[in-house]
């Protein structure tokens, strides 16, 4: 089933949480709404829901049959504390009118069909509070999915879950998703988790739709400042447009993207992983201090400090670069952008308030 | 598609609360004002000056205000034993204090006149007399008043987060001071909410205080008892008028009461 | 370091033990024991009798009827008011219940006489009433509707709070499920807050049974026809038969200690499971 959303406009009082949103989700597809809060992620998922309306424009659901089943899966489980696992389970099939009903027989093998699927197979006869949080969770997917669903909508699915929780719960759920095929829509504000999950990324910011994309566009073709910030981390550096380069300095830099005017200050942007340490000075580095140098993980974290306007930086080097360099804290480097991205309506470089 | 698909039954339940207020709380309410309403000022101030009108206010109110008082101290103590101490058998004693709420008044009313009769079980070993006078009033309406204050107090001293107090104790603070400073601003809300239930109750009291007190006019009469006996005669319009001064009273004491909470962030008593 | 001083001295805890028992048993549990030994005062023949006569009989199914009516009528209009101020918000929200708990404001014999007002022989429907022969005032009726007045925001009262510390998930949960709302009230909400329910339940009938100033101004006080039980113990004491209105008294007794083990054992069952409101009695 395709889901169409038409200039979807909703307001609590004089807030606004969505401003004429418009998008198309196919058949079969995972979209993960991004956004900070307030950005009208979770209303949207309401309305698609139905459980509120929108002040202006409409959703239509396409090719599916008359009913629309929707199935809805709550940040914090809001499993029927009162009743089995099982009879959660059932619930959906259980409420159906008598025509429609499947004997109790039917209803039995039907729930244990997806508990299994779920691997809670043991879990029938407990109640909820004897259950984990992601166990939890996982009944909670299983009584969304037992009705037989063919839009599945989660809200912050594993937001009340720990960390190594959510990492598992996360990968199970895309395998889920690919076995089943049902067009799904989940909301989060956890960037890593969208890229990670989604076949598409729709995100969103005061209402607005930020940019709407593949994990891979959206990460590394950014469509503006906030999509860049939100995304993974951030270097921002400060400089003055001349000849449509970047002025930093002392350096002169090629950059992408729409340029501001000539002679004005600007703020471009890179990823931690484009920013190269080198030993010696090369045409476009810039000096900087190496104040601190996380070894433990991966890549190494090295926090440098500009020379010249003492700006803060993060470069990633990978730990066999590390070991050539012998980098130490207190050293000067020089810092070698590879790719820088300016955007048109950044605010003023003297702002405090960027997200890394 | 999608359908509104909010909690259901709001129109029904709107409906239907509305319905039964307004048939069984409010035109009753109607019906009480406005034939009070419809005295004339002369009237009014006839029944509501009159001598045996008057001293019966008085006596409830002192003995409301009486007992309230004594079960303010009591129940805190009462309280605060039954939660901070927990002495053995303090299950059923806390099942106890309510037992003025779940006995019937008229019950209560003519076990109390027989004890505190001149050769009651308690009656004897006093030095004066309670049944038949005011201070038989007095006791019914602490044994009436009983559960308000304690019932009020335990939950908040329940949720009283220990940490105050021993950082009190840390700090250096005798018990005393930790008890006066720490703890009791913590109770007060719940302390002037129990103080004017059962202030409020005590004024409206009737089936525990009439045996008790013998009704002697001028003496033990309770408004009450005087709106019963003005309708024996009769005279709607003179209890009525009674009636209104009463609820006057009590709507005034309850609206003080929210203020207070208000003022001070106490307890909600309404959802 | 010597122990922080973080509970009262022994001396202090031990009087004030000493004196709630003092005052429990003083206020408490002496007129307690005192209906029981007036009952019995004069034998096991006479309690017995006391209890058999047709008029305390009579007085007895009165008082059930009425208080299963007043039960019936506030538990289901009780849930509906409970259910409206638990999960909407709306304005007039506060005034709502503030209006509910009039009744706890107005003194039985108030509520008693204005129930006289619009229902007696003088009153609003009176006339309209006799006119058909209809009996509300000096009848069952009468008595039915001052106690369900007396009784009425104790249900609501009690569930409202729960209802609205439920939230409304998994009503949500259970619309997207496919529930209408009737299915959602039935299996998912009132289930979840049955213990509520049963201690307000508890509450009203305890006070039903016991409500005396109210019924005492609309029954007439007619002797074998409107007497409940209560009324019936105040006839009784009237006429110095002490015996018999203590027998009496002590059904009410026994009925009144039931009603608090009751509300204890629900109110156990309840602290684990639902949030209990913070209220008198």
């Amino acid at each position: 089933m395709s889901i169409h959303i038409q200039d979807i406009t909703k307001r609590f009082g004089s807030f606004t949480a969505l401003d004429q949103v418009s998008l198309d989700i196919q058949d079969g597809q995972l979209v993960a709404l991004l956004g900070p809060s307030g950005s009208g992620k979770t209303t949207l998922l309401r309305i698609l829901a139905g459980l509120e309306s929108p002040d202006q424009g409409e959703t239509r659901f396409r090719g599916g049959g008359a009913q629309g089943r929707v199935g809805f899966v709550f940040q914090h489980y809001a499993l029927f504390k009162h009743m089995t696992v099982f009879e959660n389970v059932a619930f959906g099939l259980s409420v159906r009118p008598r025509r429609e009903r499947l004997s109790r027989a039917g209803i039995r093998d039907r729930v244990q069909e997806l508990l299994e699927t779920v691997q809670l197979g043991w879990a029938g006869p407990r109640m909820p509070d004897q259950l984990s949080g992601g166990q939890r969770q996982r009944v909670a997917l299983a009584r969304a999915l037992v009705i037989e669903p063919e839009v599945l909508l989660l809200d912050e699915p594993f937001g009340a879950l720990d960390t190594q929780v959510r990492k598992d719960l996360r990968r199970w759920l895309r395998h889920l998703h690919d076995q089943t095929g049902i067009t799904s829509v989940f909301v989060t504000h956890d960037q890593e988790e969208a890229l990670e999950v989604a076949d598409r990324i729709v995100v969103l910011n005061k209402g607005r739709i930020e940019q709407d994309g593949s994990p891979v566009e959206v990460y590394s073709r950014p469509a503006s400042a906030f999509v860049y910030q939100f995304l993974g981390q951030v270097n921002r550096v400060r400089g003055h447009m001349r000849d449509g380069n970047l002025e930093i300095g002392g350096a002169t830099l090629a950059v992408n993207g729409e340029a501001p005017q000539e002679g004005a200050r600007a703020a471009a942007f890179l990823r931690p992983h484009e920013l190269q340490v080198g030993l010696h000075s090369v045409p476009g580095a810039l000096p900087a201090l190496i104040r601190r140098i996380h070894l433990a993980g991966p890549y190494a974290r090295v926090h440098l400090e500009a020379l010249h306007d003492a700006t803060e930086l993060e470069a990633h080097v990978s730990q066999e670069e590390m070991g050539r360099l012998q980098l130490e804290a207190g050293q000067v480097i020089y810092a070698l952008p590879r790719r820088l991205d300016v955007f048109p309506d950044v605010p003023a470089p003297q702002d405090a308030d960027y997200v890394i | 598609m999608a359908t509104r698909k909010g909690m259901p039954g709001f129109r029904l339940t709107l409906g239907l609360t509305m319905v039964w207020l307004g048939l069984l709380v409010l035109l009753p309410l109607a019906a009480l004002v406005l034939k009070a309403a419809s005295a004339s000022p002369a009237q009014l101030w006839a029944v509501a000056a009159s001598p045996r009108v008057l001293a019966s206010l008085r006596l409830s109110l002192l003995a409301s205000l009486a007992a309230a008082l004594v079960n303010l101290v009591a129940g805190t103590v009462l309280a605060w034993v039954l939660v901070r101490y927990r002495p053995f058998g303090s299950g059923l004693l806390d099942a106890l204090v309510d037992l003025p709420f779940a006995l019937p008044t008229a019950v209560a009313g003519i076990a109390l006149t027989k004890i505190y009769m001149a050769d009651g079980w308690l009656g004897r070993y006093l030095p004066f007399k309670v049944a038949f006078t005011p201070a038989g009033v007095f006791v019914a309406l602490v044994f009436i008043g009983l559960p308000f204050v304690v019932r009020t107090v335990q939950p908040v001293l329940l949720e009283l987060p220990p940490e105050e107090e021993e950082a009190a104790a840390c700090l250096g603070a005798s018990r005393t001071r930790t008890l006066l400073r720490v703890v009791l601003p913590h109770l007060r809300p719940a302390l002037y909410t129990g103080f004017a239930l059962a202030l409020a109750r005590g004024m409206g009291e009737y089936g525990s205080v009439i045996f008790i007190s013998a009704n002697l006019p001028f003496r033990t009469e309770i408004p009450p008892l005087l709106i019963i006996s003005r309708l024996e005669e009769y005279d709607y319009l003179g209890a009525t008028v009674i009636a209104c001064i009463l609820l006057v009273i009590s709507f005034v004491l309850l609206f003080a009461l929210q203020v207070l909470q208000q003022r001070r962030g106490g307890v909600a008593r309404h959802v | 370091m010597s122990e922080l001083r973080r509970t009262e001295p022994r001396a202090v805890r031990l009087a004030a033990i000493l004196l709630s028992l003092a005052f429990l048993g003083c206020f408490l549990v002496v007129p307690l024991a005192a209906v029981f030994a007036e009952a019995l005062a004069q034998g096991w023949r006479v309690y017995l009798a006391a209890l058999r006569d047709p008029e305390a009989w009579s007085a007895i199914r009165l008082t059930l009827t009425a208080t299963l009516a007043a039960v019936l009528l506030n538990t289901g209009f009780g849930l509906a008011a409970a259910w409206l101020l638990g999960k909407f918000q709306f304005p007039g929200r506060r005034l709502l219940g503030a209006l509910i708990d009039i009744p706890f404001a107005v003194s039985p014999v108030v509520a008693g006489l204005m129930f006289m007002l619009v229902f007696g022989a003088q009153g609003w429907l009176g006339p309209w009433l006799i006119g058909r022969d209809l009996r509300v005032a000096f009848a069952l009726p009468g008595i039915v509707l001052a106690t369900t007045f007396v009784t009425f925001p104790f249900v609501a009262r009690e569930l409202a709070p729960v209802f609205q510390a439920q939230g409304g998930e998994q009503e949500e949960a259970a619309r997207m499920l496919g529930a209408t709302g009737w299915q959602t009230f039935w299996r998912v909400s009132l289930p979840g807050a049955k213990w509520g329910l049963a201690y307000g339940v508890i509450l009203c009938s305890a006070r039903a049974m016991g409500e005396f100033g109210a019924v005492s101004v609309v029954s007439g006080h007619i002797r074998g026809v409107t007497n409940t039980l209560p009324l019936h113990i105040e006839a009784l004491y009237n006429e110095y038969q002490f015996a018999a209105a203590f027998a009496c008294a002590s059904l009410l007794s026994l009925t009144a200690l039931a009603t608090i083990g009751l509300k204890a054992w629900v109110g156990r069952r309840r602290s684990g499971l639902e949030p209990t409101p913070r209220s008198a009695p």
